[in-house]
Formats: C-alpha cells, structure tokens, sequence
C-alpha cells in the first residue's frame, strides 16, 4: 500500500519534473497534485479579504512571547499616516488659523465692545475663589496641553528650522513630560467645572431667543439672559463633551497597551487629534471674548467682581435673582 | 464673554465637528491634498552614505542563495 | 544604486527562529525586544506559512513621515535608521508602521516608552560607523563591513534574503521557476508598491 503511493508519487514527480522541461504551465497543471502552494496562504488573498474596521490585520501566531508582535502586515499604518500628515493639518489650519483671522477681522470691525452706558463703579460678585480657581487651573492646563499637543502636530514644520534638531528634541520631550502629567489636573479641573456650573447652563427656550436676537450684536438691545447665555452654554457643553473626549482618547494614547492593538490606536489619535484643535479655534474665541474682546468682561475671572452695567446688560435675569436674594452690589468707592 | 462671536464661532466649529465625525468614521477614506513627505533628519553625508559594497562576502551570499 | 530589501521565501521557512536569535544576538537587542520575529499564518492547517518579519525599510517610509521629532534618516542604500538622541518615544511610528517593526524598551508605563528601537538592516546609526557608541545603541554595523544582515546570513534553509533587491528578488525568481511554485514576496506590495512578478 505505502509503496504503491510512493511509486505513485515518484511517477507524479518524474511527469512534473519533465513538463517543467517542457514548459512551465503545464508543470503547473501537473503538478497541481502535489504543488505544495496549491492550498497554501497567499498575500494578495489575505490582503483582499481585509475589511476595514478592527480586525484589518494580516495576522498569525508566533512563538515568542510578545503577542503584539503576531501581526504581520498592517496596511491602515499608511492611512492613518495620511490622515495624520495631510486631513488632521489642515483640520487644525483652518480651525485655529481660520479662527485668529476672523477674530482679528472682527476686533477691527466690530471693535472692544464696551459696556453700553459705562461702568457704575458698583460692582457684583459673579464668581467666587473656588470658581476662579477651577477656572485657572482647567484653563492654564488646556493652555500648555494645546501648545505641547500642537507642537506634536506641527513642531517639525515650524520650530526644526528654527531650534535645529537636537534642542527641538529636548523641547518636545519636555512637551511630551508636560503634556502627559498636566493632562492630570486638566482632567480633574474639568470634573470640578462640569459639577460647579452644570446647573447654570442647562439650555432652554431663553437661550433660543437669545440665539434668535443674535447675542445682542446683530439689532439693538441686549436679549436677556440667566447667569450663562447661550452662547457661555455652548462654550461651557464644547469644553465638557470635548474635554470628555479628550480625556478619554488621551487616556489610551497615554496608556496604550490598554486600547486594544494599534489600529484601536490610530482611532483614538484621530479622535484626540481633530476634538483637540477644534476646541482650541473655539477657546481662542473664548479667550478673546473674555479678555481684550469686551469691557469689564475679564473681571469675572480676574478678581469675580462685575460692573453692575456689564452683569445688567448681559445677564440681566441673573442680576434680578441676585438682587432677590438680597445680595448688595458693592461700591467701589465710597457712595456718593 | 457672551457675545456674538462666540456664536459665529460655534457655527463654524459645530460645521468642522460634522466634518471631522466623517473624517474619523472614515479616516483611511479621506484623500489629503498635503502629506508631509517621508524622513527629513538629515545628519549629513557621513551618515547617510553607501556602505552596502558588493564584495566577495556579499557574493558568496547571493550565490549560495541561487541553489 | 543599490537598494536595501529583505524578501522572506515562504515556501522555505520552517519557523525555526534561528534569524531571531541570530538578530538578538549580533545587535545585543534589549530585553524585551525582538527586532525579527517569524509569524505563522493558518497555523497547523492545510497550506500555512512562516514568515520572518522585520523593519522593511519601506520606500516613503510611513513611521519617517510621521515622527514628530523628525529623527529618521534614509540612507543612500536606501535603509531607513533614526536617532536615538532625538527620539522622544511618542509611539507614533509605531502607529505608522504597517509591518509592526518599532518597539519600545518600557512596557505599559505611561507616556514614555523610553527610546524606540528597530531593524537597521544592519547598519548602525547615527554615530560613527563601528564605534561603541553606534553599538551600544544601534547594534552592529555589518553593511560597513561589507557584509549583509546576519539574520538572512544565518538562515538555516536560504529562506531570508537581504541586500541588493534587484539581485534577491532575481534569486528569488529562479526559484519560483526552478521548483514550479511560490507564494509570494510578502510585505512587498506594502513596503515597496510593487511585488516581484513571476
Ligand atoms: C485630558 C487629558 C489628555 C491626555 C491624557 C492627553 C494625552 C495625549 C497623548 C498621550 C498624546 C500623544 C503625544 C505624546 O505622547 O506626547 C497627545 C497628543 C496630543 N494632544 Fe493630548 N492629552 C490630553 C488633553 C489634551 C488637550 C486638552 C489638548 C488640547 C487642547 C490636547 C492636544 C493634543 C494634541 C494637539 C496632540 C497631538 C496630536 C497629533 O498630532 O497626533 N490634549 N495627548
Ligand atoms: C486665557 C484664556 C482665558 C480667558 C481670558 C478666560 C476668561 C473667562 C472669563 C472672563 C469667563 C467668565 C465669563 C462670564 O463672566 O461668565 C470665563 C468662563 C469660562 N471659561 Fe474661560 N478663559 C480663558 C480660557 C479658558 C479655557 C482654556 C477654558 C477651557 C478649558 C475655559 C473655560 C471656561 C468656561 C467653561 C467658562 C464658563 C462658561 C462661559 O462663561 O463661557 N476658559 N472664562
Ligand atoms: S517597516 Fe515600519 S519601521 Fe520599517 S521603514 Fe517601514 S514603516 Fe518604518
Ligand atoms: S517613537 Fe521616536 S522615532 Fe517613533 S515617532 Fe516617536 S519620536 Fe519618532
């Protein structure tokens, strides 16, 4: 029995190996007996079946102990390459340059907007130490956060030619250290704000109305608004949902054997990525706004006492409720 | 702080967050019109040069492999 | 001019990891690290295959284009090698990588990963060719000693092949005919857009 198969299987050998003389097709045709690829594997094969998603790996077992390390060929590498290099660029390009241009566009036109009648010198408390405290401390993060993320982002391009290899390295490492322990303290200030001022900033049909009378600049007359308008209420929802996002996407580029494989990577790098700049184009308007954007506003933040015109005129239903309370604006002089 | 150009603001980002929510669902899909070229870390000519000879070890690696 | 490709014969490859030790051994990998490592696809069933994988040195490499810090250089032989001084561990070529080469000495701390090390087609660093410096980061430095990489040297059935491309994917080709079949250069397409057509 074993010797007639092995007879058997020499002959099929000795017809391959005079058709591969003959010529090589039909060596194939032959041979497809015992053509040894015939059920073997193939890339292309591999590659096609490939579907997008989390599983787009070409992958197999291997006998030392790294299990990362059983993937063989991953091909999304070069797109998120692309997508990093070339669509998260322009995707910060716009959002923060794009962003700079038009607030630069509008301090010419539109100018400081200053508070319609001048300042009473009576003031009212609008945020307390705690608030402020929470504010700075989730602000000075996010600030040094975006200058190290974005240096991640853009630093080659710009700062290389500039600092020269060697001390761009030493500054993005000191980046990097920055960017990964502040995220910390960013994480635990948003925590606070959201608890602190969630209740002040559920929307509801007055925000819409404020909307719809354009935010007191388009038309005359400033809509009335509670201790957050619509537009603070917008500004206060990007900074907690991105904030989330970023948090929790940063949470795995920070602790990446946790995500789940590098294609769970690339993900979360997209996220972190595109979330972080546009919510940096919209806290330079939020920055702007509050500081050299309009009178008296940075007071809120600065020292937490208001101009009692500036409270008046852009939260007029709030300064009522304050008053109801029984809260007495401060002079700040001597009254006359 | 509440004032108009945080909303023309929000607009504008509200617009780029539909973007981006396409973009990462479909990341691989987006076609970039500017990718970053590859290497730039130039250390000079002495790191950079040929060092790949074909010499008679090299050889004997090339031949040894045809069998 | 010479261009540097490895090119892993299938057909040949039994998984016996000799290029793995050969690579730990002759570049004093850290602990921890494999710069090689041999995958087996369809493991025990009909038709599979071992493939030893490293850094392919890919043609516009993909990790070069994204590090942040810029530390990769192409090298005439057309071998991608980065600098260590300069690296800041971001695992972002790593995230590139199609073919999972980067690896990192810190496992699962946070933020650093200490600096990222890969397969020089054994060709050093930065640092001047076969100084200590260049060793004690780089590993060996065998292409300035005329030779090719020790992984594909030691191969115990000629299955890895490393240097000239156009003479190994040649090799590679009277094979194929000689013995009627051949699954393929794998990774080829990836790293290079072209693969060797029999
Ligand atoms: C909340 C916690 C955060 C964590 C845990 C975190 C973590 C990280 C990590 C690990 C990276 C990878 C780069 C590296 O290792 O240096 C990164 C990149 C980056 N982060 Fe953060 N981050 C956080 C918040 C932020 C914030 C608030 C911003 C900006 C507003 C930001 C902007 C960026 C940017 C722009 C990048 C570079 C993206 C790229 O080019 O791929 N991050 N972050
Ligand atoms: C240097 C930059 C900044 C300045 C000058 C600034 C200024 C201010 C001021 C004056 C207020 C009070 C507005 C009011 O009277 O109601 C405020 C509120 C607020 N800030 Fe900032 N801020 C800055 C950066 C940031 C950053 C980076 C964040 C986010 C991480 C942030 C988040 C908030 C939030 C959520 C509020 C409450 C909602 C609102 O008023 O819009 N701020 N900021
Ligand atoms: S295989 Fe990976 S590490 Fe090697 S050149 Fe290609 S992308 Fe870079
Ligand atoms: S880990 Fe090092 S080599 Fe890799 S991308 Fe980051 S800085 Fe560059």
């Amino acid at each position: 029995m074993r010797l007639t198969r092995s007879i058997l299987s020499f002959l099929a050998m000795v017809a391959m190996v005079i058709g591969l003389g003959l010529s090589t097709p039909v060596a194939a045709q032959q041979g497809a007996a015992i053509n040894p690829t015939a059920k073997s594997v193939t890339e292309d094969q591999l590659l096609n079946a490939l579907k997008p998603g989390s599983a787009a790996e070409i992958g197999g077992r291997v006998s030392i102990p790294d299990v990362k390390s059983s993937t063989l060929i991953r091909p999304a590498g070069r797109e998120w390459r692309e997508f990093h290099q070339g669509t998260m660029h322009l995707i910060g390009g716009i959002a923060i340059l794009g962003m700079l241009a038009l607030l630069v566009v509008f301090y010419f036109t539109r100018g400081k907007i200053m508070i319609p009648g001048g300042p009473t010198n009576r003031t009212i408390t609008r945020f307390g130490g705690f608030d402020r405290f929470v504010h700075w401390t989730t602000a000075g993060c996010f600030i040094v956060l975006a200058l190290s993320g974005l240096n991640i982002t853009f630093g080659k391009a710009i700062l290389i030619p500039i600092l020269g290899e060697p001390a761009f390295a030493a500054a993005a490492q000191l980046g990097k250290y920055a960017h990964n322990y502040l995220a910390f303290p960013f994480m635990i200030g948003l925590a606070l704000m959201f608890l602190i001022w969630v209740k002040d900033n559920i929307p509801g049909m007055i925000d819409v109305q404020w909307f719809a009378q354009g935010g007191g600049l388009i038309g005359k007359g400033h809509p009335k608004a509670k201790r957050f308008n619509g537009g603070q209420k917008m500004v206060f929802w990007s900074v907690i949902l991105g904030g989330a996002a970023l948090s929790v996407s940063g949470w795995y580029l920070l602790f990446p054997y946790t995500a789940g494989g590098v294609l769970n990577l690339q993900f979360w790098n997209v996220v972190h990525g595109v979330v972080s700049m546009l919510l940096i184009g919209a806290m330079l308007a939020h920055a702007y706004i509050g500081s050299i954007g309009m009178e008296g506003a940075f007071d809120a933040m600065g020292s937490g006492e208001v101009d009692l015109n500036w409270a008046k005129e852009h939260h007029s239903l709030w300064v009522e409720d304050e008053m109801k309370k029984g809260v007495v604006p401060a002079a700040m002089q001597p009254a006359e | 702080m509440s004032e108009k150009k945080t909303k023309e603001a929000l607009d504008r980002r509200g617009f780029m967050k539909v973007v981006s929510l396409g973009g990462a669902a479909a990341a691989a899909s987006v076609a970039p019109g500017v990718i970053t070229p590859a290497a730039a870390y130039d250390p000079g000519k002495e790191e950079t040069k040929q060092r790949y000879r074909e010499t008679d070890h090299v050889k004997a690696f090339y031949r040894t492999n045809g069998y | 001019m010479a261009r540097m490709k490895f090119l892993c014969d299938a057909d040949r490859c039994i998984e016996c990891n000799a290029c793995v030790t050969a690579c730990k051994n002759e570049n004093d990998v850290p602990w921890g690290i494999n710069r090689r490592r041999v995958v087996t696809i369809n493991d025990g069933k009909p038709g599979e295959r071992s493939i030893s994988m490293a850094c392919m040195h890919c043609t516009d490499a993909p990790c070069a284009a994204v590090c942040p810090v810029d530390c990769f250089y192409v090298t005439v032989d057309k071998v991608v090698l980065h600098s260590k001084d300069l690296c800041i561990g971001c695992g972002y070529c790593f995230y590139a990588c199609p073919f999972g080469a980067p690896q990192y000495p810190k496992v699962g701390n946070f933020g650093s990963r200490g600096k990222m090390d890969k397969c020089t087609f054994c060709a050093g660093g930065p640092e001047a060719d076969l100084s200590p410096a260049e060793f004690q980061k780089y590993g060996s430095n065998r292409l300035a000693e005329g030779k090719l990489p020790l992984c594909a040297e030691m191969c115990s059935t000629k299955s890895l092949l490393a240097g000239d491309g156009d003479i190994i994917a040649k090799i590679y080709k009277e094979r194929v005919v000689k013995r009627g079949y051949g699954s393929g250069a794998w990774g080829w397409k990836t790293a290079y857009k072209e693969t060797v057509a029999i």
